[in-house]
């Protein structure tokens, strides 16, 4: 229990409601835009299938980011040190003192970490913490269409998010490994998360390299 | 404008909040310090506020209201403005990807003149004084010839500009101002207002209980996209609203593929390409039959009887229309059932079921099917579009006496709108002589059908002796062009909207330069004002403008409550204004009965009579497809989520996303041809080939194939043509798609062919044979 006046720890967390997500890469593309990041690489996805035998055939859809693990491997396994954790939760990395050894994205099991083609140092998704600090949301939350990216503090029990986790069954990518990812989602498909399933990219012949 | 303060931040910050409670599951987290969802944007590297600019976007016909987020001048960022009732903050992946044409390396910057023979890509720099001055002495002589109508315009949009495109052609003298030109809505348009006398509707999904769809692909592209789309996803959960639990409405599908949207459907329904009017009829069939209708609404507001009504459509029996549609006759029983029976229900349709030689027909169809369910302009159901006018500043120049065959063509007498792939063949056929061709953001050649016999008229001289494009980057068309204007794009130029409003409340949103155009480039406002001014002849009077702004303040100077809170000022302040007070109402046509003859719903249809058509909403098959042989396909196309049908492929960040367009083919249909997935096949229809890859896959009707049409440019910037090169932005060189290619334009293989009532571009009907090669 907290009581009057004591500061509760901020906790950030990110949700995706697939229940609204019409995969539109809208998120893909805001990220971009905000984040400057370079053509060949992507710090937020859509990966979309689609399922079934015709004429019963449907799509889902999977928005993925980093999911800033409470746990993060990726850190770990830093031998500079240059994966780093936030009070709140968010996984940065020191960008002077990456050395670009790929250790980290080759221990990441979400494969969101990637190598900067024009800095050659390795980055993600960081929850657009500069926005955050301004009391703004990331960008990909901001302009979602369907309004299915809802990103907030996990500890407050009134928040938007904290709300929508206890009142509704959520899920993580690969509980498993317990890196215990901090993007939950409602209504995430099985098929969808099969990595072998599905196309890899937007279309079958892409996926970036 | 005045840098976002901290202060009205958080205001907008408070004012989300508040839509955010009113719009979520439970209303309880209200209490909570949730983060602001937009209007303001920082930089990452210092941490400051940028300056933020509210404007309008118009990448697609939706019109969302956007901030430019600029810094030194330069736009960083584009992002949503929370205050805009339509688009509600939010954005595409279009609109996010603006930046990308407003700094695309290959934009044309100045005025560019012919410096070789036509079409062979050679450009001389000149001057605007140059070429104002050799433009309007053209223009001066053809009208002193006493020939006005010689001069033919085209554009693209229908949007503010087009009125002030409309007020240079008729003070010019020619009515001649295809500026309308198509957004595939054409046919719906005419049986909207043939119909009810609205040109759009506005589907109250966000209220409503039961979406039915034809053949529309809202999570991907529709006129209204990014504002239909989050209400579609509104409606379909279950939430509380004020004091009531909306239930989640069911979302069903009929297309013959499977779009993000069927995908996403409660229901898909794969259904034979242009047979839609019938399933329709069949389920209003069922419906008369089994008693589910409005009576009253029948009987008091259109132009028929439910005695009448159950009699026509006997003849549409749910086995005649399985039989040709495929769709199960019980199917079609079911659904007609539970859209009669739900509280509230509207259909969605759009390209699918318009874009036919039978798409008039087809949407008469849906619109009989809102009407005797009673669902015409109510919560929930199929809207009225509410809008605002806009005054015409004094003077107005009059209209032009002159009758054309381009704008009403004598045998498409019910298409008042003209048929805007038609005009360049109709030239050369010679039912209209060219003197000046004039193109505002308008590629005929790669948006319209027959691509080659396009570029064939424009390269042609004597059927085209001066062909002036304004345009911001050479496409497949301005490279015929005599001079090139260089356009101010959406983010460099002033305007003003007014988009059918969701809410039922009208709104106007203003579009502003967010930055100072580059290099030379002018609004096509400012070519006109100063076009008139040295064309003279009496022309100048009706355009005695200083800037566009002045003409924009004089538009808007008949809506007193805007006017109050400080007309423009506000606008350019907050990007949009609606009257607060005003609250939504519905049955708006109670007041003063529908803009038809009769003031009813006309259902029975005199115009349509007195032209020969059927009065009734009534289905005839299309007829190609009527013989179609055995092994022939239908080829439709489709856009995807990140592009629209023309100009966006030069965006890298869509093109990145996709860049490639294989033909969709059924997965047995595949199979029977020894097709496999990635094979290279080649599609041939009676006009051409092409040679592209094959995507084999289950969500697709056997009978049709199916192939995008965004990509495949051929004459549009390097980035659109998927080329990896050197520029000042450093992503240039990063293009790594060129290996994989940009695509197969379909259009070069779909013949031109209109709906026989609308004109419009039957681009779903193409008959096509496809092989492995
Ligand atoms: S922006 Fe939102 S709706 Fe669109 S794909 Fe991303 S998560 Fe889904
Ligand atoms: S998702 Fe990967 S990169 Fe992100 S915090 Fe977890 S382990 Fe690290
Ligand atoms: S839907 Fe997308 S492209 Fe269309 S106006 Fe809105 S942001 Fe722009």
């Amino acid at each position: 229990m907290i009581r009057k006046g004591e500061k509760r720890k901020k906790r950030y967390g990110f949700l995706i409601d697939l229940r609204r997500c019409i995969g539109c890469h809208t998120c893909s593309v805001s990220c971009k835009a905000e984040n400057g990041v370079p053509l060949k690489v992507f710090r937020s996805w859509v990966k979309i299938i689609e399922k079934g035998k015709y004429p019963n055939v449907s799509r889902s859809f999977l928005p993925s980011l980093c999911n800033n693990c409470d746990s993060p491997i990726c850190l770990k396994n830093c031998p500079v040190k240059a994966t780093w954790q936030r009070n709140d939760g968010i996984v940065m990395i020191d960008e002077h003192r990456c050395i670009g050894c790929k250790y980290c994205m080759a221990s990441c099991p979400y494969d969101v970490r990637h190598i900067n083609p024009l800095k050659k140092y390795v980055q993600k998704c960081y929850w657009c913490y500069h926005r955050v600090d301004k009391e703004l949301v990331p960008a990909c939350v901001e302009v979602c269409i369907g309004r299915a990216r809802i990103f907030g503090d996990i500890n407050d029990p009134n928040s938007e998010i904290a709300q929508l986790i206890a009142t509704n069954p959520v899920q993580v990518l690969k509980p498993e490994l317990a890196t215990e990812p901090r993007v939950y989602y409602i209504g995430l498909d099985l098929d969808v998360m099969d990595p072998m399933k599905g196309w890899k990219g937007w279309r079958h012949d892409d996926g970036g390299e | 404008m005045s840098s976002i303060s901290r202060r009205r931040f958080l205001k907008i910050g408070a004012a989300s909040a508040s839509i955010l409670a009113a719009g979520s599951y439970s209303g309880l987290f209200s209490e909570a310090l949730e983060l602001t969802m937009g209007g303001g944007q920082v930089s990452r590297t210092t941490g400051k506020f940028r300056k933020a600019i509210p404007s309008t976007c118009l990448l697609c016909y939706a019109r969302c209201g956007i901030y430019g987020y600029v810094e030194n001048g330069l736009l960083m960022k584009i992002g949503g403005n929370p205050e805009h009732p339509n688009s509600r903050g939010r954005m595409c992946a279009k609109g996010q990807a603006g930046i990308n044409l407003l700094y695309n390396p290959d934009r044309i910057l100045y005025p560019l003149k012919r410096a070789g023979a036509r079409g062979e890509g050679k450009w001389k720099r000149i001057s605007w004084d140059e070429a104002f001055n050799e433009i309007a002495s053209r223009l001066k002589l053809l009208m002193e010839k006493g020939h006005p109508e010689e001069f033919i315009f085209q554009s693209t949009r229908d949007i503010t500009t087009q009125d002030f495109a409309r007020r240079f052609l008729n003070a010019y003298g020619t009515p001649n101002g295809l500026v309308n030109t198509d957004l595939g809505k054409q046919n719906k348009r005419i049986a909207q207002e043939l119909t009810w006398g609205a040109g759009i509707e506005v589907n109250d999904v966000a209220r409503t209980h039961y979406m039915l769809n034809f053949g529309s692909n809202p999570y991907e592209a529709h006129l209204l996209r990014t504002s239909f789309a989050q209400r579609i996803q509104e409606g379909r959960i279950t939430r509380v609203v004020g004091e009531r639990v909306h239930h989640a409405a069911k979302l069903v599908t009929f297309d013959v593929r499977v779009s993000q949207t069927a995908g996403k459907s409660d229901e898909w329904f794969p259904i034979k390409s242009g047979t839609d009017g019938l399933v329709i009829l069949a389920m209003a069939n069922v419906i008369m039959k089994r008693g589910l209708y409005d009576r009253e609404f029948i009987e008091k507001w259109t132009n028929v009887s439910v005695k009448e009504l159950i009699k026509s459509l006997s003849q549409y029996t749910p086995e005649m229309a399985e039989m040709i549609s495929g769709v199960p006759a019980e199917e079609i029983l079911r659904i007609a059932e539970e859209f009669a029976s739900s509280n509230s229900a509207t259909t969605i349709s759009t390209g699918g079921l318009t874009k036919h030689y039978n798409g008039t027909y087809n949407e008469r169809c849906i619109l009989l099917l809102n009407a005797i369910t009673g669902n015409i302009d109510v919560e929930g159901g199929f809207c009225l579009p509410r809008t605002y006018q806009l005054n015409e500043p004094f003077p107005t120049p009059p209209l032009p006496s002159i009758k054309s065959e381009l704008i009403h063509p004598g045998d498409y007498p019910l298409a008042p709108h003209e048929i805007p792939y038609a005009v360049l063949p109709m030239i050369k056929a010679g039912r209209q002589k060219a003197g000046i061709y004039m193109t505002y953001q308008h590629n005929p050649v790669y948006a319209g059908p027959d691509c080659s016999q396009t570029e064939e008229i424009l390269k042609d001289e004597s059927i085209i002796p001066y062909y002036v494009a304004i345009d911001s980057s050479m496409t497949e068309s301005t490279i015929f062009a005599d001079i090139v204007l260089p356009e101010a794009i959406y983010l460099e130029r002033w305007e003003l909207e007014s988009p059918p409003a969701f809410e039922m409340v009208p709104f106007i949103s203003i579009r502003q330069p967010v930055v100072k155009p580059l290099g030379e480039v002018k609004s096509f406002m400012e070519i006109c004002i100063e076009l008139a001014k040295r064309i003279g002849g009496g022309m100048e009077k009706y355009f005695d403008f200083a800037t566009p702004e002045d003409y924009l303040d004089a538009a808007i100077s008949k809506i007193d409550k805007l006017v109050d809170v400080g007309g423009l000022y506000y606008l350019m302040e907050k990007g949009v204004w609606c009257d607060k007070d005003e609250k939504p109402v519905y049955r708006s046509y109670e007041k003063n009965g529908f803009n038809t003859p009769s003031g009813k719903f006309e259902i029975y249809s005199e115009r349509m009579k007195a032209h020969g058509f059927d009065p009734m909403p009534a289905y005839v098959a299309i007829p190609e497809h009527k013989d179609i042989i055995k092994g022939e396909l239908i080829l439709t196309t489709f856009q995807w989520n990140v592009f629209t049908h023309q100009d966006l492929a030069n965006c890298m960040w869509l093109s990145e996303i996709v860049h490639n367009n294989p033909i969709w083919i059924n997965i047995e249909t595949a199979r029977s041809r020894g097709i496999k997935d990635g094979d290279k096949v080649e599609v041939r229809s009676r006009i051409g080939r092409l040679i592209t890859m094959a995507h084999v896959t289950h969500g697709i009707h056997p009978y049709v194939v199916a192939i995008s049409d965004s990509c495949g440019h051929w004459g549009y910037g390097r980035i659109a043509q998927a080329k990896h090169f050197k520029s000042k932005d450093p992503n240039t060189q990063l293009i790594w798609w060129e290996k994989q290619g940009n695509g197969k334009h379909p259009n070069p293989i779909i013949p031109l062919r209109s709906d026989f009532i609308g004109g419009g571009q039957a681009w779903m009907d193409t008959v096509v044979t496809v092989r492995k090669v």
